[in-house]
Order: structure tokens, then sequence, then C-alpha cells
């Protein structure tokens, strides 16, 4: 039953980080999604010094804001201090991040998280946090229940946002002179990316939501040219990975979060290799056919 | 007062190995960071700084301790294969360079992070101490960790000396580079290889996610303080060391404060401070700038009104009013009052009782303010063709800006006209 | 200067300047365009023709004046007009067909929330047919030739049904048999009174194509129908040379980030 509960998690998280992920590496700014996973930290200790406890709206809200200040603080950088992309996003990440860890030691005894869990998480613990009612009977742990609710508004977010999210992505500008903000949507977008960093971090840290923002999302990116398709391949490639990291994790005796991020790796290059339309060895065998029959 | 003396007088070994330790590890990255900021390969860096996280392990593995030589060869092995994995996506498939950065530095961190916990479960006692890795160590150095370093720092900053001039030029017009037959490709190969042995001896300092600060922060701080790269090398350095000084004070009297993320911290304000204060490039000097001119032009309006007035009376040296100025252009009343007195004070104006008058450089001010407004109204409808009902707000703004040596061209283009294009007279200096 | 128009006009750009970084990169354009004509805008690089059609169309901020389209400001007329972007401002790696790309012209219609119906696909599904594209409907837009791109560019902003179009360079790149294509469909546009206006590269083309010309060069040098503004004289002020003094007066205002136009107001509309 703890297998089950671990690996529903970890799919549930890979869903909707692959969802967002989806627009996030279409826009090129798969490193931005990566910047918002470290920058929340600070977010989440000091919402967790306010409120006192891990599973409080307070919490979600006050990290979206976090992420929304991070993506805003990378553009003031590069526009008004006029400094490089690369390095602005490089700043502000690196900045916020060592203040969160500060803060975890400077709060050690009232905050109820370590250096390790940050970068890396404690997946396997999902099943020690159940939600009991007062007869005592289980509900499931409530990691699953939080990032249940995640994944449905994210399903939400993205089917009635959904021609605005795909112009702006596509074409900002012809979006912008139908009259739909591009700015607007790019901030809302980056919210529902740090929400869902935030609610994810806790059970899989940061690296590990990074890898599942990018990971399926690329692998489903080589698999199909139509966007309906990739976000659902993404959700599948996302699925596929948390039951295969498990079990590697299990096999080995090593972390969980670890072994999902190298399985996405390695997801990846398959798809790489062998994807019927992109992969490079049909595309090494469709060139060769070509010049044999040219020849 | 006692533990700042006792910390610098650096009488306790200890404390020596750690502050040069990790003022060198701060200082190296910094000046390879240079480079790396300048070539915008700043995330590159970062990802590097994940990848070599599974080299590490793979070098405890194999040889079984923690000496310093195994890990290095192993980071570096990992270190390079991230960047030949992120270079060979982003060439062969359609997967965009930031996605491939991404998609590499967690999977390779994401494997590191395996072996790091299937070695902590593996009992080997000699482990301890390899999750250093993740957020430095720099307030545990001693004295053999120093020789590595040191010597990995040396070839570093011989290296960086002798290709200085290569990846400067690399740096800013590649495509030159390549076609005054430099082996821009080679360069690159060093360059390369030289961020991942920075990353690599780095990541002792501050840990492999905060790595990417001591690469790039430096570099973006100097950035904001010089045009010339030798300069911004050895401010990037020594922003680096100081950083790394003050961290590992601040560890010395704060024992639990982990060193790495406050040396992060230090970086990132000094390159805060730098992108807000900094002259000419920096925010608050561009603001300051900003008010400097708006001043320039509320002198120059009141002058060129009160020029006007003299105009229409035929005579620029009547004392007026405040209340004639007003009425001749609008001006809030304090502000007027506050720009009369700084004129005054810079001699452009006397005040006589309520009155104000122009001195002979007011005079000459103003009408120099009024011949190129109506100048470059001249010009813009002689030669950019714009109706002349639409030439005034450019030139109310162009009358404050235009150095002597366009002011001269512009009358020489012109002809030296005597009227502008709404019949006013274009008045010149003349010979008193 | 310019021919007064009778009528109300499709365009009026009233004393437009517009600046990159502070640099004025065109300098108070006053323009009246006429509805139901096909309009070249030419000039040499970095004259700012795109830029005068983002500016219109509020794409870009104004440092002076405004426009007015039919007499309204643009957020009034937003769904009267249509934008074809430049073919290289997108990433045609992106995974969507050619029919998704078309029923983007439908979205400003929808407004938010709103599905695409049979509707929408019936009106995206004519206009490639108007653009010879039907029988690639499904096809990838990754695996299009240029000129099937901008086909479908071209389909998009005929989905929008709108009244006035604006064109970034849609003869860019695109083989004799589409430009040829292109230009049948757009002075057939103009016989059912839409205004089209065409940011154009290649000269010797204009006076066939074009019932009016804008000639441009960081200032307007002239505006009106072809046969009257299309002149040898002109061309010359247009491509010869470039106005020194005004440039450097340009980099003057960006060096000293000087507040371009201060204590101006914004005309009320």
């Amino acid at each position: 039953m703890n297998d089950l509960y671990i690996i529903l998690t970890a799919s549930l998280v890979a869903c909707s980080c692959g969802l967002l992920g989806c627009f996030l590496i279409l826009r090129k700014m798969a490193m931005v999604g990566d910047a918002i996973s470290h920058a929340v930290l600070p977010g989440i200790v000091i919402a967790f010094l306010v409120s006192g406890s891990r599973d409080s709206v307070t919490m979600l809200a006050g990290a979206s804001l976090i992420g929304m200040l991070t993506t805003f603080l990378i553009e003031f950088l590069h526009k008004k201090a006029r400094l490089q992309t690369d390095a602005s996003i490089g700043v502000t990440f690196t900045c916020l991040f060592a203040i969160g860890v500060v803060l975890i030691s400077l709060f050690a005894g009232k905050v109820d998280l370590d250096q390790d869990c940050v970068l890396y998480g404690e997946i396997a613990y999902v099943p020690l946090d159940m939600i009991l009612s007062p007869t005592g009977l289980i509900f499931g742990p409530r990691a699953l229940y939080i990032m249940g609710a995640i994944f449905i508004a994210i399903v939400l977010f993205i089917t009635f946002g959904y021609k605005e999210l795909l112009l702006t992505t596509f074409d900002p500008a012809f979006a912008s002179a139908l009259g739909i903000s591009a700015t607007f949507w790019h901030y809302l977008l980056m919210g529902a990316v740090s929400a869902t960093t935030v609610a994810s971090f806790e059970s899989v840290g940061a690296i590990l939501v990074v890898a599942l923002l990018i990971g399926p999302a690329a692998t489903a990116y080589l698999l199909t040219d139509n966007f309906l398709v990739m976000l659902i391949l993404a959700c599948v490639a996302g699925v596929l990975v948390s039951i295969s990291g498990y079990y590697i994790a299990v096999w080995l005796d090593g972390s969980i979060a670890g072994a999902i991020a190298g399985m996405t790796g390695l997801l990846f290059t398959l798809a790489m290799l062998f994807s019927p339309t992109h992969g490079l060895l049909f595309k090494k065998l469709r060139t060769t056919s070509d010049e044999v029959s040219s020849a | 007062m006692n533990t700042l003396t006792d910390f610098f007088s650096f009488s306790d070994p200890n404390i020596r190995f750690v502050v040069i330790g990790a003022m060198l590890l701060t200082a190296s990255s910094a000046i390879v960071g240079t480079f790396t900021f300048l070539h915008k390969k700043s995330l590159v860096g970062d990802a590097i700084a994940h990848a070599v996280l599974p080299g590490i392990c793979l070098g405890f593995i194999l040889s079984g301790t923690k000496n310093p030589a195994y890990l290095i060869i192993g980071a570096f092995i990992t270190g390079w294969l991230s960047l030949a994995a992120v270079e060979f996506i982003t060439r062969r498939t359609r997967i965009k360079e930031d996605t491939a950065i991404g998609l590499v530095l967690s999977v390779f961190f994401g494997i590191g992070i395996v072996m790091l916990t299937v070695i902590q479960k593996s009992g080997n006692a000699a482990q301890s101490g390899l999750d250093h890795f993740l957020f430095g160590k720099a307030a545990a150095l001693v004295g053999e960790d120093l020789m590595v370093f040191g010597t990995v720092a040396v070839i570093l900053l011989f290296c960086v000396f002798l290709l200085f001039k290569e990846f400067s030029l690399l740096a800013f017009d590649k495509a030159y580079a390549q076609s005054i037959g430099l082996p821009v490709r080679r360069i690159e190969l060093v360059l390369t290889s030289l961020i991942v042995l920075a990353v690599v001896i780095g990541i002792q300092a501050v840990g492999v996610v905060l790595m990417a600060a001591i690469l790039i922060t430096p570099a973006a701080a100097a950035r904001f303080w010089t045009h010339r790269i030798s300069v911004m090398v050895l401010l990037a350095s020594l922003f680096g060391a100081f950083s790394g000084l003050a961290g590992a004070y601040i560890s010395y009297i704060a024992p639990a404060m982990p060193t790495g993320p406050w040396i992060v911290i230090v970086i990132s304000t000094i390159a805060f401070i730098s992108f807000f204060l900094a002259p000419r490039r920096g925010v608050i000097s561009r603001m300051i700038r900003q008010r400097a001119i708006r001043r320039t032009i509320n002198n120059e309006n009141v002058l060129k009104t009160l020029y006007q007035l003299g105009e229409e009376s035929k005579n620029f040296f009547l004392p007026r009013t405040e209340a004639d100025i007003i009425h001749k252009r609008s001006y809030p009343s304090p502000l007027l009052t506050a720009v009369l007195h700084r004129l005054r004070r810079q001699g452009y104006v006397e005040r006589i009782g309520t009155t104000w008058q122009l001195t002979e450089e007011g005079m000459s001010r103003g009408q120099r303010v009024v011949r190129i407004h109506r100048l470059w109204e001249l010009y813009l409808t002689t030669h950019v063709n714009i109706a002349p009902d639409h030439v005034h707000d450019d030139a109310d703004t162009i009358e404050h800006l235009l150095t002597p040596e366009l002011e001269t061209e512009l009358e020489r283009l012109l002809n030296y006209p005597t009227v502008d294009p709404h019949q006013a007279e274009i008045p010149y200096k003349k010979p008193v | 200067m310019q021919p007064e128009i009778t009528t109300t006009p499709a365009l009026e750009v009233h004393d437009l300047t517009v600046a990159f970084d502070r640099k004025p990169v065109l300098w108070n354009i006053d323009l009246k365009l006429p509805a139901g004509k096909l309009i070249g805008i030419i000039g040499p690089n970095g004259a700012g023709k795109s830029t005068l059609i983002k500016a219109t169309m509020g794409l870009l901020p104004l440092s002076s004046g405004y426009v007015r389209l039919y007499d309204q400001p643009i957020d009034n007329v937003r769904n009267r007009i249509s934008y074809v972007p430049q073919r290289e401002s997108v990433d045609w790696d992106f995974p969507a067909s050619v029919m998704d790309v078309v029923l983007m012209g439908r979205y400003g219609k929808l407004g938010l929330f709103r599905r695409v119906r049979q509707a929408d696909r019936d009106v995206a599904l004519d206009c490639l047919r108007k653009v010879g594209m039907e029988a690639y409907a499904n096809r990838q837009i990754s695996q299009l030739s240029g000129g099937q791109q901008q086909r479908t560019f071209l389909a998009r902003a005929l989905a929008q049904q709108a009244d006035i179009y604006f064109m970034d360079e849609p003869f860019a790149g695109v083989d004799a048999a589409t430009e040829k294509a292109i230009i049948g469909l757009l002075q057939a546009m103009t016989e059912a009174q839409k205004t089209v206006i065409v940011v154009h590269h290649d000269l010797q083309s204009v006076t066939h194509y074009f019932d009016w010309v804008i000639m441009l060069n960081t200032r307007l040098v002239a505006c009106g129908p072809t046969e009257t503004t299309f002149t040898q004289q002109n061309l010359q002020e247009t491509y010869g040379g470039k106005l020194t003094l005004l440039s450097d007066v340009g980099d003057l205002i960006r060096r000293e980030n000087f507040p371009n136009r201060e204590g101006v107001s914004k005309p009320v509309l």
C-alpha cells in the first residue's frame, strides 16, 4: 500500500510538472523554471515560520508570490540593470536559495526542514503523514491530497486558458495584436509553476521538480508534433518515470527522487534515439536509404 | 571585538586554512567565471556544477577513499560529459539549449543523489563528509585540501593569463576571431575545461547548487564598474575573495551557520549594491543623472522664457515679476521660485526686489536655447519633412541637448538661416 | 504634401515618434491612409518599417503621437485589425498543425474561455482554400516550406475577417509562384474594400503591386498614390544617404539618457 501511495504522489507531481513543462520548454524558459524551483525556498521557510505548519494555503500563496517575484527580479535585472539574461537568472536564484538555506540554519529548531530534504525531498516519508478522521479512519497521505488538488487546478487552468496559453507561447506578438496580453499570461503561468513547485517541494525537493518540469516535456516534444498529444505524452512519461524510478530506488536502496530524475534522463535518451518522427536512429536510416535510392 | 582580532590574527592554523582556502576557491572561480559570463555561458556553469556530483561519487566508489585527487578526476569526467551532452542534444535534436541544460543538470544531479544515498547506506566509514559537496565545506578545509586546490588554482590562473587575449576576443567577436585564423574550437575547449576545473574545486567552498553564484555573480557585479576586461577580472577576483573571507568569518563567529550560503549572500549583496550604486551603469547613478538633466532643462526653460519676454519688449534686461514669467509659460509657482534662485546663484539672473533680471550670461544662454530650438524646427521641416505644427515638441527636447559641435553643424547645414518655420527670428550672438 | 483623403481614413497616424532605448527610430510620422487600398511601406534596412506597423497596432510604446483606425482608438477596433508577423518571428518547430495555426486567427473573436467551434473550423478551412493550402490542413508546421509557412500565416490573418491588414514582409523568402498567388489574393481583398498594408523590400515590383506607397527612412519621406509618389526624387531621398545629423542627435539622446519629450501632454482622444 505504501508503494502505491508513493508512486501515486510522484505521478501526480510528475503530471502537474509535465503539463507546465510543455509550456516552459516551448517558451524557451526552462531555466526560469529551474530558477523558480530554487528561489521558492526562502518563501517556504518564511511561510513556515509565519503559519507554523506545512499544509497551509498561506504557504502556497506566499511561495507563488515569491515565484512571481523571482520572474520579476530576473526581468528587472535584465531590463533595468541591463544584465544579460543568463546571468540575471543565475544571480537571482542562487541568491534567493542561499537566503533560504541560511534561514533554515537560523531557525533550525523551529523549521522542520533540512538541507537534504530541500534538495531531494522525502517522498519515502509520504505514507507517514496520513489524514485521519476523528474516529481513526485512514483517508490516505496528506501529500497525495495536496498534489491531487494541485493537479486538478493545473488541468483546469490549462483547459480554460488553453487558447491564450497556446497563442502567447507560439506567437506573442500576434497575441498582443489580438488584444491578448502576453505579459499577463506569462505571469499567470509563472505563478502556476511556483505553486506546483512549492507543493511538490517537500515530497521531491528542488532538483526533482526541475527534472520533472523539463524531462517529460522534452521527451514528449521529441515524440509528437501535436501540442495536445504532447501534453498527454508528458503526463504518460511522468507516470512511467515515477513507477520505474521508484522500483529502481528500492532495488538500489537509494534516493527515490534521484532515481526518478535519473529515469527522466533514460526516457529522454530513448526518445532521442528511437522516436519515430524525430529520433536520431530513424533520421540516420532515412538519410542512408535516401542516399541508396538516389544512388 | 575579541573574536574579530582573534580571527584576523590568523594565529589558529585552522582559521588560516579556512580563510586562505575559501579566498583561493572563490577568487579563482571568479576569474574563470568572468569569461563564463562574457561568453554568456552562466547557466552552462550551473549545469556543470550539478553534473560533477555523480563524478565525485564515482571517484569515491572506485577509489574507496576521499582523496581529493580521485574525486577531482571523477568530477572532471562527468562535468565534461554533461557539457558534451548539452551540446549533442542542442545540435542533433530540435531541443533548444535552455531545455538541454535544465535536463542534463537535473538528470546528472539525480543520478549523483542516488549514488550518494547508496554510498551513505553502504556502511563504508570513509564516506562521512561526502555530502559536503552538496553545500560546501569551506569551514572544514584542512592543509591537505589546500595543496590540491592551490595547485589547481595556479593552473587556472596560468591558463587565463596565457590565453587572456584569445578569451577576450572570442567573447567579443567569435566570427572575427575565426576569420583571423585563431583555433576557435580549441580555445573554446580550453575555456570549457577551465570552467569544469573551476567548478570542481569551487564546489568545495559553496557546494553544487550555489556554485553558479561564485562563478557568475562576481563577474556580473564587476561588469558595472568597468568597461575593461582586465579590470573586470581583477575586480571579480577581489569581490570573490572578499566574499570568501566574509563567509569564513561569519561561520567562525556563528559555527552553526553554513559557510557556503553566506559566501553567496555576501557576493550577491555586493552585486546588488553594484547594480544600484555603480557610477554610470548603476540604476541610481542613472537616476541621479536624469535628475541633473531635468534640472538643466528647468533652468534653461526659464532662461528661454525670460529671453522670449525680452524679444517681445525688445529689451532683454527689463526686470520681470514671477507672474510675468508664468503668464508667458506656465510653471508651478514654487518650482519657478526655486529655479530662479538657483539661476541667481549660478549668475544667470539678478534679483531686484521681487523682480528678476537677466544677466549678460543669462541672456546669452537663453538666446542659445531659443536659437537651437528654432534651428531644429527649421531642420525638421526642411530636411525631415515634418509638418511645421509638429516640430515644436521635439525642439523642446533638443534645445537642451545639442552639443556645440552639432549646433555648428546644424547652422552650416541650414546655411545660417534667419527665420524659423513660424517666421520667428533666429537669434545669433552679435558682437556687442 | 499629401493628398487629402475625403472619406474617413482607414488609418490615421498623428505625430508618431517611437524610440528604442530612448533613441528615436521613427520621428514624428504623420499619415492618413485611405480604405480599400493595397499600400506598400518601402525604405532601406533600419528605416523603421516594421516598427511603424508594430507601433500602429499598439505593440510598442509610443514616445509621442497617437493612432486612430476608422476614427477610433486602436483598442476599440482590435477585432477589425489583423497582423501577419515576419515569418522568422516564430519557432516553426512548434508542435502544431497548419489548421491549429489558422484557428489562432479566430481567438480574438472567441474571447476568453470559449472553445473553438465547428463554425470556426469552417472559416479556417475556407481561408486555407483561398491561399491554396487546404490539402495541408493537417500537415505539421515544421514540415512546411518557406512559401507554405507564409501562406499559413496569411490564412490565419484571413481567418480574423478583419478590415485592415498589417503584413510584415510577406514576400521574404517565398517562391515566385507563392508571391504571385499572394499578391492576387491581396488585390482581391482590396476590391472587397479591405485595407492591406505591406512592408516591402523589392523596388522593382512596387508599381505593379501597390496603389499607395509609404516611403520611410526613420522619417516619412512621402506617402501617397504610387504613380505620383513613387518618383525618382522621392526614391533618391529615401535611399540616398542618411540624415547624419538626425541619427547623431538620436544617439546623443540615448547616450545622455535624455528624457525625450518631457512635459508633453498626451493628446486627449
